[in-house]
């Protein structure tokens, strides 16, 4: 995970897996929008469908905004690493972070905050497990030897 | 965080004119909003044509905006693929107020061009 930015998108053909994006970024809310502003230019530029950069994108920036909310909480140090790949028509995504273990009910509930009541009543939080729920597959977390891992995958075509 | 301003027929217009709404910038939004509702009782229209990217902050800072017009629905002008998908996802496209284009909420066909 020692790879640099000039790394990514390296050039491999359609047919092997194609790394879109690979490194260690800051845990902070500016460098997870840096991230996903990088993400979104290279599935752009790969001729991705909108529909399937904007779930990746829209997944991952939870992810990752996640990780630097509840994991990462209050530290200046954080970091996590990165890595998105192409393959037989999916987008796999792993991260890696060595912040707090995170919350076990964010993982494993996807339940979509009520929005049946007044306005003063309306949720203004709560949907990001929702969404990452609702577009990525094979959602797994492992916590083992101080970091915490995360690996899924969205259809890229 | 940018944000144009302008009042046509008793609407107030508020322009974003930035690509994003996100964890990042969603508390300097607010603010932003806050003070420029400040004074207004009409309707409100959030044009968002040149918002690329909306993550769950930036949907609850919409919905924070809406609760500070004291009844009043907020209205969605002009979303992108990633707003709308997020809006689809969450349901919450059933709380705003949805406009596909400028036209429909002002009557002026030429504002679509912008």
């Amino acid at each position: 995970m020692n790879a640099r930015p000039q790394d990514l998108g390296s050039q491999q053909g359609l047919a092997s897996p194609k790394t879109l994006l690979r490194g260690r970024i800051d845990g902070t809310e500016p460098a997870v929008r840096h991230t996903l502003t990088r993400l979104q230019r290279e599935t752009d530029a790969l001729g991705l469908p909108t529909e399937r950069w904007s779930e990746i994108v829209i997944v991952l920036g939870e992810v990752l905004n996640n990780i630097v909310e509840h994991a990462l909480a209050g530290r200046k140090d954080g970091w996590i690493d990165v890595v998105i790949t192409l393959r037989d028509g999916r987008l796999f995504a792993q991260t890696r972070d060595d912040g707090r273990p995170l919350p076990l009910a964010l993982l494993t509930h996807g339940t979509l905050p009520d929005n049946s009541g007044p306005v003063e009543d309306l949720p203004e939080g709560g949907f990001g497990w929702f969404i990452i729920h609702s577009l990525a597959k094979d959602m797994t977390y492992e916590r083992d030897d101080g970091l915490n891992r995360l690996s899924f995958n969205l259809a890229a075509r | 965080m940018k944000i144009e301003s302008r009042l046509q027929d008793d609407v107030l217009i508020l322009s974003i004119q930035e690509t994003r709404i996100d964890a990042s910038g969603a508390v300097a939004f607010k603010e932003r909003m806050r003070g420029l509702l400040a004074g207004h009782d009409g309707r409100v229209v959030l044009d968002l044509g040149q918002v690329e990217f909306l993550d769950s902050s930036g949907l609850g800072a919409l919905v924070a905006v809406m609760k500070m017009l004291g009844g009043r629905k907020l209205e969605l002008a002009r979303c992108g693929p990633v707003v709308s998908k997020v809006l689809a996802l969450t349901r919450m496209n059933s709380v705003f107020v949805m406009h596909d284009g400028l036209a429909a909420v002002t009557g002026d066909p030429d504002q679509d061009a912008a």
